[in-house]
């Protein structure tokens, strides 16, 4: 990914490149384009950075592309892999564990939980919504760290039904 | 008891006679006027606007950590009312943005041309005025929380303005109130029958378009120029990566371009 070809160029020097992704690794950095003059260097790590409506169940959320139609997103669908069954966001926003920060987590793993229970809270626009349970269950699973950014129908608990 | 400025007073027989089919209950303390919602709405009629006042809030609320100040003179309320929007309509964001342009309207009236800073606060200006805070009850109900410097001293917050320095005389708080009371519930209300009016209305009052902005979802920050507000109440931002929509966290302004 480098436009220069000149083989003595020392932009091209390893440890130059070591250091770089490096740097890339503890800073978080998906892509890293120097210039100097006619030589270049550019590294981009993990896939090309989008910002269109990641899919469902997508690793990261927000910031999305305007005009990206939000579909409704069932409160609880079934898991792939497991008899557990998922309670997905109904909404792009901010996952929280708790009603306030020095409260406890409306839910952690074990709890059992019945359609109406809230279980979180997603912060859209400054409105801070309960999400219910939509399903009588135990709670298997945790997926979402609190203040994470959510997409509609990102899966948020796993959930063993009763 | 403690003789109270005039500037700080409430008369509370006028609000409750101008506001209307608004229920009104009233404390002169409390820590959170959301709170005290919350705490009340199981007793109350899912149908119902309520009006929570209080006159001095000891523990009011912000997003996250945030806390709001407020004092003597402030105006700190909260509107408990249905929501018209279930959980999965993307309509439900435009609540913050009507309650910020019910304020506005309610206080261009009286001749301060405040802006709305996406998606939740009032500023005049640049400075912060008005906040508002919305929370969900019982899957159909939302508090709607706000706080407003009127008569209050806020010399000791660089960001904040209120009302009284810019009037030559003190604000009137229950003729302020019963606007804002008034605006809002109007406002909410309509958002079902006319979206595009309410977006038209954003566009007006919007406060950081065309402005260099951080925002800042959750662990997430970039930066860009605010583009205005979007039909979904999300904030345009034109970034170097092109034109993205935010839904959530907070917005700070960099600089006026």
């Amino acid at each position: 990914m480098a436009d220069d070809k000149n083989p003595e160029s020392e932009v091209f020097d390893i440890d130059r490149l070591r250091n770089l992704v490096e740097l890339m690794q503890e800073h978080d950095l998906s892509e890293i384009d120097l210039r100097n003059e006619a030589k270049r260097i550019k590294v981009r790590r993990g896939a090309e950075p989008t910002y269109a409506v990641p899919a469902v169940a997508a690793p990261v959320a927000a910031p999305v592309a305007t005009g990206g139609a939000a579909a409704p997103a069932a409160a609880a669908a079934p898991a792939e892999d497991d008899n557990t069954t998922a309670i997905n966001s109904p909404m792009v926003g901010t996952f929280y564990t708790r009603p306030k920060p020095d409260a406890p987590n409306f839910v952690k793993v074990g709890d059992h939980v019945d359609a109406d229970t809230v279980v979180c809270l997603v912060e859209a626009m400054k409105m801070f919504n309960e999400i219910p349970a939509g399903i009588s269950g135990k709670i298997a699973a945790v997926l979402v760290k609190n203040e994470e950014p959510v997409d509609v129908g990102k899966p948020l608990f796993k959930v063993i039904p009763d | 008891m403690e003789k109270r400025e005039p500037s700080h007073m409430l008369d509370l027989p006028a609000i409750k006679s101008q506001i209307g089919e608004v229920n009104f209950c009233f404390r002169q303390e409390v820590t959170s006027t959301n709170d005290w919602a919350r705490d009340s709405a199981s007793q109350l009629k899912a149908g119902e606007i309520n009006l929570f006042l209080a006159e001095n809030q000891t523990a009011g609320r912000g997003r996250g950590d945030h806390v709001w100040y407020s004092g003597p003179g402030s105006l700190t309320f909260s509107l408990l009312m249905p929501c018209p929007f279930n959980l999965q309509d993307p309509r439900r964001g435009l609540l913050a943005l009507a309650t910020g342009c019910g304020i506005c309207t309610a206080l261009r009236s009286w001749g301060f041309e405040t802006q709305i800073k996406w998606p939740n606060d009032v500023f005049f200006r640049q400075r912060k005025l008005a906040g508002v805070l919305i929370e969900s009850v019982d899957h159909n109900r939302v508090i709607i929380g706000c706080g407003i410097n009127v008569n209050n001293e806020v010399s000791c917050i660089e960001s904040a303005t209120n009302l009284r320095s810019h009037a030559s005389d003190p604000v009137d708080l229950s003729e302020i109130l019963i606007a804002l009371v008034r605006a809002i519930n109007w406002r909410v209300s309509s958002i079902e029958q006319a979206p595009g009016e309410l977006i038209g209305l954003v566009a007006q009052y919007d406060g950081l378009v065309g402005k260099l902005v951080q925002w800042s979802t959750g662990r997430k920050t970039g930066t860009g120029v605010a583009q205005g507000i979007a039909d979904d109440g999300s904030l345009r931002i034109l970034t170097d990566q092109g034109e993205i929509g935010v839904h959530s966290g907070s917005v700070t302004v960099l600089s006026n371009l």
